[in-house]
């Protein structure tokens, strides 16, 4: 990585930090955001099995812990680092492509892709607080605060933080569209609502039909649910601990180097075209 | 001078020596018409239509155009920003379509308009974000960033964030933007425009100190005539993609054959009026008295060169004695009118 690539990841971590502190309601709500999310299917759950106990025990005999409030938790929080990546680069870009700074952002980094990687860094970093902070929150609202407070959860840490590299690789190629299709905010919703159906937010993907559970495995972020709890809750792997982290690792530099082709072959092709600036 | 001119095949030691070199320099754009809700008129509009032009070290180089004239797109070629569809360019040696981030490091560029920055940001942390990812070293940057805070006193708004500029603070840090890489060739994009008349004499001070004072060469995009007239060593005048002429602002003046007023103030009493204008013999001349009892005679012409002499001679001969005279000179915008719209 050239020294050049190198202070643009910094500076964007810089910005973004910067931007961060500037908004700072914005991380209280973010962080609170899943724990209140989680709060529908536990409550909708506690009511249709008539108490907590017993939607327990239904939850064990279908799914393998009885902790189901810790496992839709873990699943609110995936879905929104999810949408958090895809929304970030799509909107960041659209962003700064009606305000005009794409232009100069381009011509003092000489590309868009390390502005970029600076920005998933940041994002990366941000939903893996927010996770502890929410995964805190939760399981002390939820009353299961053991599955924290144990060395379990770092290594859950660590399958979450290589499984999030490759949705961040995602949203290159969803930034790469946005730059082409100049619309950003259909495009992201549909994705946010197929990811909240396949990567098994609130269910194991087990639980779908076959066909679907292999293009659920295929997204980035599918197997690092599954495994954040296996290793949390005692649930089942995909295959087995090794082999699902190899997936996760290849899936994420998978999605990460086609993501970046991607987005320099669709800056290429802007250049080309209008410019970047057009919109 | 002359016309459209093309330069003549290029080797690397030329494109080192000249910092801007353009070539035949093609550009179109395929935009769609709306005709209705559903219905789209597909259509290319031709940008640039083989643009070639040199610019020489420490020169400031105007380029001007009516609207739409490919001026922008030519600096966004240049810049990287866009892609020719054929011809080639080089800035510092380095070709813009194969060598971008080489052309990127040589550059400073101002484009149009104040939304070129982080708004939630001061302008401080502006120019170190956008420093820094230009790969300005810290040190370096620092003093650049000291050094432009000092020449164009943004010291009493430079720790504001930029949301509370107003629309001139913020254009005069975009220029300075454009100047903390501190890079030899630089671009701007109609700087001046929409500033106050203390802010733009300030931006056209630097330019001058650019060029004239450290040797750097400015690429200037503008509408002001007066502007060009007084910063550019050289001017290209731009006028539906192509380079209709180029030179510097006196020879593009000399370029057009304007109808010039000649103004003379004679010593004569109002009743002299009548032989005063048969003197002069030129029917169309108008005549009047000025409060400080002067006569004066405005005669408008095509060719001063012969008419001058001939109407002093014949005054002189006839006895009067004339208190000044004055020619009213071609402008930059008579050029522009003239030039852009295909005549002489």
């Amino acid at each position: 990585m050239s020294k050049r690539a190198r202070h643009c990841i910094s500076s964007e971590l810089y910005l973004e930090c910067i931007h961060m502190l500037r908004y700072k309601e914005w991380i209280l709500a973010a962080t609170l955001y899943p724990v209140i999310f989680a709060s529908i299917p536990i409550l909708l759950g506690t009511w249709l099995a008539s108490g907590a106990e017993e939607a327990s025990r239904i939850f064990a005999e279908n799914v393998g812990t009885d902790a189901y409030s810790i496992f839709l938790l873990v699943g609110a929080n995936m879905w929104f680092f999810v949408m958090t990546a895809l929304w970030d680069f799509g909107l960041k870009l659209r962003k700064e492509q009606t305000s005009g700074v794409i232009e100069d952002l381009y011509l003092a980094a000489g590309s868009l892709t390390w502005p970029l990687v600076g920005s998933g860094l940041f994002s990366i970093l941000q939903c893996l607080a927010k996770y502890i902070a929410s995964m805190l929150i939760g399981s002390i609202l939820y009353g299961n605060s053991r599955y924290v407070a144990n060395l379990d959860f770092l290594y859950g840490l660590g399958i979450l933080t290589v499984g999030l590299v490759g949705v961040y690789g995602l949203s290159f190629m969803i930034g790469a569209i946005v730059l082409r299709v100049k619309e950003a905010f259909s495009l992201l919703v549909i994705l946010q609502m197929l990811f909240g159906i396949l990567m098994g937010v609130f269910y194991p993907v087990s639980s779908l039909p076959y066909g679907l559970r292999w293009i659920s495995y295929a997204l980035p972020m599918t197997i690092a649910l599954n495994d954040v709890r296996a290793v949390l809750l005692s649930t089942q792997y995909v295959i087995d601990a090794h082999w699902d982290l190899t997936l996760i690792l290849c899936q994420s530099l998978l999605y990460t180097l086609i993501g970046v082709v991607v987005l320099r072959r669709s800056e290429r092709g802007i250049r080309r075209g209008a410019g970047l600036a057009s919109f | 001078m002359a016309l459209q001119t093309h330069p003549p095949a290029l080797d690397s030691a030329a494109t080192m020596a000249t910092p801007v070199i353009a070539e035949k320099l093609v550009k179109t754009f395929r935009s769609s018409s709306r005709l209705g809700l559903f219905r789209n008129q597909r259509t290319v509009v031709k940008a640039l239509d083989g643009v070639s032009l040199r610019i020489g070290r420490g020169e400031c180089f105007g380029l001007l155009g009516p609207n739409g004239a490919g001026k922008t797109t030519l600096v966004k070629i240049l810049t990287t920003l866009l892609l020719p569809d054929s011809g080639r360019a080089w800035v510092n040696g380095h070709d813009v379509v194969v060598e971008p981030e080489e052309v990127l490091t040589g550059i400073g560029v101002m484009l149009t308009g104040e939304r070129t920055l982080y708004w939630k940001l001061t302008g401080r942390e502006n120019l170190t974000f956008f420093g820094r990812i230009h790969g300005v070293p810290e040190e370096k940057l620092r003093e650049r960033i000291r050094e432009v805070v000092e020449g164009f006193r943004l010291g009493p708004f430079i720790d504001r964030l930029v949301e509370t500029y107003s629309s001139g603070q913020r254009i005069i840090l975009s220029f300075s933007k454009s100047l903390v890489a501190d890079a030899p060739t630089i671009f701007l994009d109609e700087p001046t425009i929409s500033l106050d008349p203390n802010y733009a004499a300030q931006i056209r001070d630097a330019i001058m100190r650019l060029t004239k004072g450290e040797g750097r060469t400015v690429i200037l995009t503008t509408q002001l005539m007066h502007e060009a007239d007084l910063l550019c060593d050289r001017i290209a005048l731009l006028s539906g993609g192509t380079i209709v002429a180029t030179g510097t602002p006196a020879e593009l003046k000399g370029m057009v054959k304007e109808e010039r007023i000649i103004t003379m103030k004679i010593a004569a009493k109002a009743a002299q009026s009548g032989i005063i204008r048969q003197a002069v013999g030129v029917p169309e001349a108008l005549m009047t008295t000025t409060e400080d009892g002067y006569i004066q005679l405005e005669v408008k012409t095509m060719s001063v060169d012969d008419l001058l002499p001939d109407l002093l001679d014949r005054l002189v001969v006839n006895g009067f004695q004339i208190h000044r005279v004055h020619v009213s000179e071609a402008t930059l915008e008579d050029a522009f009118k003239r030039l852009t719209s295909g005549g002489t």
